[in-house]
């Protein structure tokens, strides 16, 4: 459809006037938010391959992959209001997402309508440090970083088929998950659930009421501490590992191979106390019950502190 | 501003004080600097005092002697501290094992070190499997146990302290004050037993 | 030696046992002359004096100011014990920082008009402090659920200043 022939014209409108207005108009009966959003034209800067990238976003996504190159690639749109602020040097790459007009966006009306999006490839072994309100996070690939930090408010934070020395992910309501390996991983939540699998070194989750599950070949120390929310991690501890289990009223459920070599102390309040390694179930004067003993050569330790959530150690 | 709104537990003020007694008498006056007053609450609990040091220590008389004189100083340094919410002896007592306690940590260098109940050598303590001639004085097999395993078998069977007491004070798991206990206990048994019952 | 014997060994046991010599004149010679001892009270929490306070009160203070004043629960104290003054403190140091912000007194409003989702993670954490308070009652002395309190303060404390930045 024509739209210059659906509207009278009149000859004492300029021509390059017309067309816009009735571009606009159009845009505006189609409604689309979509259609308002404007692109980010791909760009890319150089950065070290172990420099750092640092990105921020109130609404929408954040995803970045990593790349063999030692660039950084960006594109993606922005929202309505939305603009993009790129600061850049030959270690460190930052985009942030702000309102165009310079004001703040917190409280619930003054915050962005429309999702902005920003899709990264970034050099594979990268530190990252990814910053979502409602946004969501997800990482692909990277390859030996220092570090990754992700965090969202509302948002999901996802990394898959990544390695890195040190990774802190927290999200308040959204589900937090991590495939792959680090050094040391340090997953919290409020409501939102936690997935970790991998092989891993140090393994530590907290939450309040998300479930944690934790999948792991093999961990030197595993913490994890929550209100209400289950705990459930399988895996092999190390030698000399630790692990040290805090909960309240969460199940928590533990499953380590059959010739684990650990020591175990395992206390709760009112919940329930069981193993399949033999080891004794006693119930003190007055309430609680107290489960201890040694599995194998007792060389790692294995600390379970509840109040009302059942406690289980399983054998596969 | 925030008072008004959450009126805070009767500890935030001082002067709040339940009835006397003679020992919050002269605790008030020996937190106002009086040493005669001080020298009275010592004669009246230094006997006490000096056990459960003296257990804790594992019946080193000197050592437990030193220890006293330790806790009374340190007493007289935080009397403007006490509450006077509970008994004086309760937080004498309290601070006369942590002085013990704090002496056997430094004694043994590894704050830390917990000793490993399933240890064979916790078994065997000077190769001794029973002490027929200490027959039944259970002070002086007490003073054989290893001195983690001791302090909670003292401050709960002889003091009376709950593990949650106890684990707090020897920075230690609740379940792994328990499990010191059990092996104590078990270990006792096995020394004392003889005329009175199978070891 | 069975469970009976071992009690009614237990039972003689003296609780006092004097030393051999007396041991005042070492202790005299070690006192200083003492300053006289004021009752210090220091802005909102009189921690010199208060060294029977827990982090439990002081939490129960910060819920405090989450609610309506009508609507204050009783404040839960556990047994007093030295290292939960150290919690103690970093609690208050916490709430002093978040005081001096200046959201005490607008609170109410900075709730109403946030975004949703803060307060719904407010709310989920309101009713997490409610569970593990009334858990601390039952079990005083848990040091792990003080742990889990200070996590869910820590946590609220983390989102107001989200809530409320620029």
């Amino acid at each position: 459809m024509n739209p210059m022939m659906e509207f009278p014209m009149s000859t004492a409108m300029s021509v390059s006037f017309r067309p816009k207005l009735l571009a606009a108009l159009v845009m505006t009966v189609l409604s689309a938010p979509l259609l308002a959003a404007t692109p980010i034209a791909e760009t890319a800067a150089p950065l070290d391959a172990r420099g750092s990238f640092e990105a921020s976003n109130v609404r929408g996504r954040i995803s970045v992959t990593a790349w063999d190159r030692n660039e950084v690639s960006w594109s993606g749109s922005l929202g309505s209001g939305a603009k993009l602020i790129v600061e850049k040097n030959a270690t460190r790459v930052s985009l942030r997402v702000e309102s165009e007009n310079g004001s703040s966006w917190t409280g619930w009306n003054k915050g962005p309508r429309e999702d902005s999006v920003l899709v990264v490839k970034v050099p594979a072994s990268a530190s990252l440090d990814l910053s979502a309100v409602s946004a969501n996070i997800d990482v692909t690939a990277m390859r030996g970083s220092a570090s990754i930090e992700a965090e969202s408010v509302s948002g999901e934070v996802g990394l898959r088929a990544s390695s890195t020395d040190k990774l802190e992910i927290s999200s308040v309501s959204g589900d937090v998950s991590f495939e792959g390996q680090a050094g040391r991983v340090d997953a919290e939540t409020v409501s939102g659930d936690l997935r970790i699998s991998g092989a891993s070194g140090d393994v530590s989750v907290e939450t309040v009421s998300g479930s944690a599950i934790v999948r792991a070949t093999t961990v030197t120390e595993f913490e994890a501490a929550s209100v209400s929310g289950d705990i459930d991690f399988e895996g092999a501890l190390a030698a000399n590992g630790r692990m040290d289990v805090e909960s309240m009223s969460g199940d928590v459920s533990i499953t380590l191979p059959a010739n684990t070599s650990a020591r175990v102390t395992a206390e709760a309040f009112s919940g329930d106390l069981s193993n399949a390694f033999g080891l004794t179930v006693e119930d003190e004067d007055g309430p609680g019950s107290t489960m201890h003993g040694k599995i194998g050569g007792g060389s790692a330790s294995i600390e379970i502190e509840s109040f009302s959530g059942d406690v289980d150690l399983r054998s596969r | 501003m925030m008072f008004a709104i959450n009126p805070l537990p009767k500890a935030s003020v001082s002067h709040a004080m339940p009835a006397e007694s003679a020992d919050h008498a002269l605790v008030r006056a020996a937190a106002d600097g009086d040493r005669h007053a001080f020298e009275r609450l010592y004669r009246r609990h230094s006997a006490r005092v000096f056990a459960v040091i003296l257990r804790l220590q594992g019946g080193d008389r000197a050592r437990a002697e030193d220890l006293t004189q330790d806790a009374f100083v340190r007493v007289w340094q935080k009397l403007p501290e006490f509450r006077f919410e509970s008994a004086f002896s309760t937080w004498l007592h309290r601070l006369a094992v942590n002085t013990a306690l704090m002496a056997l940590r430094s004694a043994r260098g590894e704050p830390g070190a917990d000793e490993d109940v399933s240890d064979p050598e916790f078994h065997l303590a000077d190769g001794m499997a029973r002490l027929p001639d200490l027959g039944i004085d259970l002070d002086k097999v007490i003073a054989k146990l290893p001195p983690r395993a001791r302090a909670v078998l003292v401050l709960h069977d002889v003091e009376g302290w709950k593990h949650e007491e106890i684990s707090d004070e020897l920075g230690m798991a609740v379940g792994s004050s328990k499990a010191q206990l059990h092996r104590a206990r078990n270990l006792l048994k096995q020394w004392l037993g003889g005329p009175h019952g199978r070891a | 030696m069975d469970e009976l014997e071992y009690r009614r060994l237990l039972k003689t046991l003296p609780h006092a046992i004097e030393p051999d010599r007396d041991l005042f004149p070492g202790i005299a010679a070690r006192l200083e002359t003492r300053a006289v001892a004021k009752s210090q009270r220091r802005g909102l929490f009189p921690f010199a004096a208060a060294a029977g306070f827990t982090a439990v009160a002081i939490a129960a203070g910060w819920m405090a100011l989450q609610r309506a004043p009508g609507e204050m629960p009783a404040p839960t104290v556990a047994e007093s014990a030295p290292m939960m003054l150290r919690e103690a403190r970093a609690l208050r140091a916490e709430f002093d920082a978040a005081l001096v912000a200046g959201t005490a007194n607008r609170w109410t409003q900075v709730r109403e008009q946030a975004d949703p989702r803060f307060v719904a993670a407010w709310t989920e954490l309101d009713a997490a402090e409610a569970e593990l308070s009334e858990a601390l009652e039952q079990d005083p002395n848990a040091r792990f659920l003080l742990n889990r309190l200070k996590q869910v303060q820590e946590q609220r404390l983390h989102l107001t200043q989200k809530a409320l930045s620029a």
